[in-house]
């Protein structure tokens, strides 16, 4: 692979600012047979097929709700997709403009992770990622972008960010601030017996008094089965487990006395599908909404969130 | 083809008393399940009667039988006449007699029958055959047969009928069961079925299972029959993973009758994490 990966950001104050970026970008793309994908709302759709006219034909026009629909989900779509290009000889070439607004803290702070992550999981495809962030988005989040992205694009050319933060020191500080207790009202349940049948058990018990849809209750039986599996082989004792309701959330927490090694990817990078077969902790991300992992010389909570249907379709006894 | 009526027991299960009978798909199976009835029954000191082509034929479950506890009744040996169903039965029913007046406890008999289902007539003679069977060992204390019939020379209207003569249908023991798993070798196609739950507690035991089926069978394909597990976790599918990539080259490992929930949880994960498994298309 000639190409080398390149991850920026077009910060733009309006809609000739936006062009004179993405147009010569997306230009370039078509000019090398590149794949290009083209991850935006409707309005920028417009914008970008009347500037480009005719090459328009060999842009691919993602809805941008659709696509940023789970950030690890979406890494690994579009990971797969970069490395097979690659094998190929091809380039990926993303023009990404996320959908911030509507977004809850907690998925904005995955988002902003998932943009460092890139740079380490994309690494060695060679793909071009463009992110155009608008200056009209609140002032932490494109301040954010100069952290997560190498370089800055303006106009055609690209400059260092100074900002710039290496990914894993950026991941760690997503998860400086503690997490808040866990409520009262959680359930509680203290894992003495490896037999992980009646954790299975006490879970679905709990989940079924939830609008938890069944599919995603089998999604996170497997995901708590490999967490608890976790803390029984390299954690310690005691294990508690603990569930309660969020607003549009179900919350299952497993802490225990152990801590991680410092080197831990956390499960934010898929493993290759070629090496040796850990994907554990990449899984439960995957299986969950959103995975919170804290650890430290006070223990190790992993908390994971599942949304919950906005209308309940079955309400339990 | 089974009737509703027939009670499935594994052979461990089987009480005196117990007339039971075994269709077996290929050699595999007729080896496993004879071969558990026999060594069990010579463990415990019982006698065992065991009808063969010839004096001479290996009995499975029986490397070295002890002298007087294993007798053989060979088909070669009735000079043409073993082409009846009912002298070889009376054959058999004599030496049960001259075990009981040897005192034995518990008698064990087994006997392939196919050979009688492709007679003349030999259904029918076979039939009222069996009912004596069932008449002479229903009521017995001591008592146990296992009447054999290979499914491949049978017709489903033959099998149909061998099921109503017999109260018992019996399976091979599992390999291993407690209250939370059961896995029970399957023989057509070659492989295991898996019932209950299976996480890391019991990674082990399906681990033994498997590496001792590998080393039992010549490189084929490999089934899991997963209709009956309500749980599987990472782990083990991770193992099984492992368990095809150890094996390539031969025959992949194919997981049959997935739940469909359990199918959606691997499709969020990721089917291609694991080049060596194969889901075959059924539900």
């Amino acid at each position: 692979m000639s190409e080398t990966f390149s991850h920026r950001v077009l910060p733009y104050d309006g809609v000739d600012d936006f062009l004179a970026g993405a147009v010569p970008f997306l230009n370039a793309g078509i000019d090398a047979g590149d794949r290009v994908l083209v991850v935006t709302g409707l309005g920028s759709e417009v914008l970008l097929r009347e500037a480009l006219g005719p090459g328009a034909g060999e842009v691919e026009f993602v809805d941008a709700n659709q696509w940023y629909a789970h950030p690890s989900r979406t890494l690994a779509d579009c990971l797969g997709d970069a490395d097979r290009l690659c094998e190929q000889g091809r380039r990926l070439r993303v023009l990404g403009e996320p959908a911030w607004t509507g977004r809850r803290p907690l998925e904005v702070l995955e988002w902003q992770r998932v943009e460092a992550i890139v740079n380490v999981a994309f690494a060695e495809t060679g793909a071009a990622i463009l992110c155009p962030y608008a200056r009209t988005l609140p002032a932490g989040v494109v301040a954010s972008a100069r952290r997560t992205h190498p370089e800055t694009l303006r106009g055609e050319q690209a400059l260092d960010n100074p900002s710039y933060v290496d990914p894993w020191a950026y991941s760690a500080m997503c998860d400086q601030e503690a997490l808040p207790d866990a409520p009262a009202r959680a359930e509680r349940l203290d894992i003495v017996r490896p037999d992980l049948f009646w954790l299975r058990a006490w879970v679905t018990d709990y989940a079924r008094r939830t609008p938890l849809a069944e599919e995603d209750l089998q999604r996170l039986l497997v995901a708590v089965t490999e967490v608890v599996t976790n803390a029984l082989r390299h954690g310690a004792p005691p294990i508690v487990l603990r569930m309660w309701m969020e607003p549009g959330e179900l919350v299952c927490e497993v802490k225990d006395d152990g801590f991680w090694a410092t080197d831990s990817a956390f499960g934010l990078i898929p493993p290759r599908a070629d090496g040796p077969g850990r994907f554990g902790l990449w899984a439960v991300r995957l299986l969950c909404s959103i995975v919170q992992i804290r650890t430290g010389k006070g223990g190790t909570t992993v908390r994971l969130r599942l949304s919950l249907p906005s209308v309940p379709a079955v309400v339990g006894v | 083809m089974e009737t509703l009526v027939s009670v499935r027991r594994p052979v461990r299960e089987l009480r005196p008393g117990d007339h039971a009978l075994l269709t077996f798909a290929n050699d595999e199976e007729q080896r496993n399940v004879v071969g558990s009835f026999v060594r069990a029954g010579l463990a415990a000191g019982d006698k065992v009667i065991y009808l063969a082509e010839t004096a001479h034929a290996r009995v499975p479950g029986a490397p070295n039988p002890p002298p007087g506890r294993l007798s053989m009744v060979a088909l070669d040996g009735f000079n043409g006449r073993s082409f009846q169903p009912r002298v070889v039965l009376d054959a058999l029913v004599e030496e049960i007699r001259r075990a009981e007046d040897e005192g034995y406890g518990t008698i064990r008999v087994t006997a392939d029958m196919t050979w009688a289902v492709r007679r003349p007539n030999g259904l029918e003679l076979l039939l009222g055959s069996e009912l004596r069977i069932e008449h002479a060992i229903a009521p017995s204390t001591s008592v146990i047969a296992i009447c054999e019939y290979d499914r491949r020379h049978c017709s489903p209207e033959e099998l149909g009928a061998l099921h109503q003569a017999h109260g018992i249908v019996v399976v091979p023991d599992p390999e291993f069961e407690d209250s939370v798993l059961r896995i029970v070798r399957t023989f057509d196609p070659t492989g295991l079925a898996l019932i209950g739950e299976l996480d890391a507690s019991r990674h082990m035991v399906l681990d033994g299972v498997l590496a001792r089926l590998v080393s039992s069978i010549n490189g084929s394909e490999i089934h899991l029959d997963l209709s009956g597990l309500g749980f599987i976790d990472l782990g083990a599918i991770n193992m099984l993973a492992d368990v095809a990539a150890r094996r390539a080259g031969h025959g992949p490992l194919v997981l049959d009758r997935m739940s469909p929930q359990f199918r959606t949880v691997m499709e969020t994960v990721g089917w291609h994490m694991l080049p060596g498994l194969r889901l075959s298309d059924d539900q």
